[in-house]
């Protein structure tokens, strides 16, 4: 799970593996790691989960942590405009890493649509990423489980 | 105490214990690099110490004290470390140097040698938890600082040492004896990440310690353990130390760093209702701007037929006194108002950044 600061990078892993979600903001200070086992066209499938501290300037994303991944999501925060430039220059980290593994972009809130300041052509200039975007609430669980399904499937193939 | 005084806290320090000859105290600068040596350095390392160089070279165990961020007064647990057993004083003053006081207490210790020997003897009883594992550990007793240690083995088997520290045993018990790494890694997935750099270490056969980031475990429901991994050697043996953080080891605090996120959320927020708001005031300042230049046309010709009434000598004499009166009252009252509105007209202008130059004149005569 990739994105700046408070996108939902803790709230979307919470969703999809404890079908929970809580309002009050806790940021996540170093590397949380859950599993979650999913059952995908008749394979049993273990994911890793790894929920990865906002980047901003207390906390960098170290490309080791990158390193052993077969997948990530990069998140952004549909009311904040400014998560797509960190979004997209983690995306270029994972890319310069470990070069062109499957992702998917998730833009996270959407059950507050009406407050979004990411436009429909910012999404739609997005789609130069060549890959899924995601609309998804981990508030409401819009998406979540859809998402998760996606990746692990770009990621078997 | 005062700790604003360094020669308070060097007298307080001494203060301690009596056998100079068996005490060191380092002042340290907020990094732990070392700045100036009081006493005899040569009982308590093998190598020379020097200043300028990290104590933690030294004395790798201090490593997770260093960089230091709040003035505070530790006791350190005792250690056992090359042949002494010592006991530590840290106090960190209002300028963030340390002063770490170091005592010999082998002697002491030598005494009920006999007691901690059989303390650290294998004892695992008969339905009853580990609590202390086969090997003694040769950094003394890193349990007191909520550190659990293993030797690695040449066959990548991971041993625990000495006592285990209380967290490990009560949220960790599966790891209280020989493990591989594969099942290191099944309890701490993160260590992914750090046993490749550790290994990399190990083979440096440095006794310095390299460290890993932070991580988070949940063993149970709500709790939530920060944890740093640590690789470090020792005459030529591999070990891996797992320490639980507690919130002062958390470099820039937890507290802090969320304070400083919710800031920013909360500046974006503001920033939001700013835009929102100088909209809303642009459209206040446009609509006045529109509304005062459309009513001045209408308002001028009302003016001008007054005045035409006013002059109108035939109007005039089939009209009362008081009705001419009130005509001319009218026709001011007009010119107020006109004069107002083009006021009102040159402000809104100003306020949306348009300069007056198509300004016009108007006739303002009674
Ligand atoms: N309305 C709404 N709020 C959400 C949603 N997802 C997360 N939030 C809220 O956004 C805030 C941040 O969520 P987190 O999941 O902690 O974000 P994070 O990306 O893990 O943040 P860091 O750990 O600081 O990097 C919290 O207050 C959540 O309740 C969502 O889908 N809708
Ligand atoms: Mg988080």
């Amino acid at each position: 799970m990739l994105g700046t600061f408070a996108v939902g990078k803790t709230s979307l892993v919470q969703r999809f593996v404890n079908s929970i979600f809580s309002e009050k903001y806790h940021t996540t200070i170093g590397v949380k790691i859950d599993q979650k086992k999913i059952e995908l066209d008749e394979n049993e499938v273990t994911l890793m989960l790894w929920d990865i501290h906002g980047e901003d300037e207390f906390q960098k994303v170290k490309p080791a942590y990158i390193l052993g991944s077969s997948g990530y999501f990069i998140v952004l925060d549909g009311t904040r405009r400014n998560t797509i430039e960190v979004g997209l220059k983690l995306q270029k980290l994972v890319e310069n890493t470990v070069g062109k593994i499957p992702f998917v972009l998730l833009i996270n809130k959407v059950d507050l649509k009406e407050h979004w300041e990411i436009t429909d052509e910012d999404i739609e200039r997005l789609k130069a990423l060549n890959t899924d975007i995601i609309l998804t609430s981990a508030k409401t669980g819009d998406a979540v489980e859809e998402a998760f399904l996606k990746l692990t499937r770009k990621m078997l193939k | 105490m005062d700790n604003d005084n360094p020669k308070n806290i060097i007298e307080f320090l001494f203060a301690q214990r009596a056998d100079a000859n068996k005490e060191l105290l380092i002042r340290t600068n907020p990094a732990g690099i070392i700045l100036e040596i009081i006493g005899n350095p040569r009982h308590f390392s093998r190598t020379n110490l020097k200043p300028d160089m990290p104590v933690t070279g030294y004395f790798p165990f201090l490593n997770t004290f260093f960089p230091v961020t709040k003035a505070k007064q530790t006791s350190l647990p005792r250690v056992n470390w090359e042949k002494l057993y010592m006991d530590m004083q840290l106090v960190c003053d209002q300028n963030l140097e340390s002063w770490i006081l170091f005592s010999d207490v082998t002697e002491e210790v030598n005494e009920v040698e006999e007691n901690i020997q059989h303390d650290n003897d294998f004892t695992l009883k008969h339905n009853s938890k580990i609590k202390h594992f086969s090997f003694d550990n040769p950094f003394g007793d890193l349990n007191l600082f909520d550190i659990v240690t293993f030797l690695k083995t040449k066959e990548d088997k991971f041993v625990p040492l000495g006592i285990i520290p209380s967290w490990f045993e009560q949220y960790f018990p599966q790891l209280i004896s020989t493990k591989s790494t594969e099942d290191l890694l099944e309890t701490f997935p993160y260590l992914e990440v750090f046993l490749p750099h550790a290994k990399s270490f190990w083979e440096t056969k440095k006794e310095s310690l390299s460290g890993s980031d932070m991580w988070i475990e949940n063993p149970v429901g709500e709790i939530e353990l920060h944890l740093r991994a640590f690789a470090t050697n020792k005459n030529e043996n591999n070990y891996l130390l797992i320490r639980l953080l507690d919130h002062d080891d958390i470099p820039v605090s937890q507290r802090t760093i969320q304070k400083a996120r919710e800031h920013q959320l909360l500046y974006e927020k503001l920033k939001k209702a700013e835009k929102k708001l100088q909209q809303l005031l642009y459209y206040k300042d446009k609509f006045v701007s529109i509304v005062s230049h459309d009513l001045r046309s209408p308002m001028a010709s009302v003016v001008s037929i007054a005045e035409m009434l006013l002059t109108d000598q035939q109007l005039l004499s089939t009209m009362s006194d008081f009705n001419r009166e009130i005509m001319q009252s009218m026709k001011e009252e007009l010119l107020r108002l006109l004069e107002y509105n083009d006021r009102l007209y040159h402000w809104a202008n100003l306020e949306l950044g348009i300069s007056n130059s198509n300004r016009k004149k108007y006739r303002l005569t009674s």
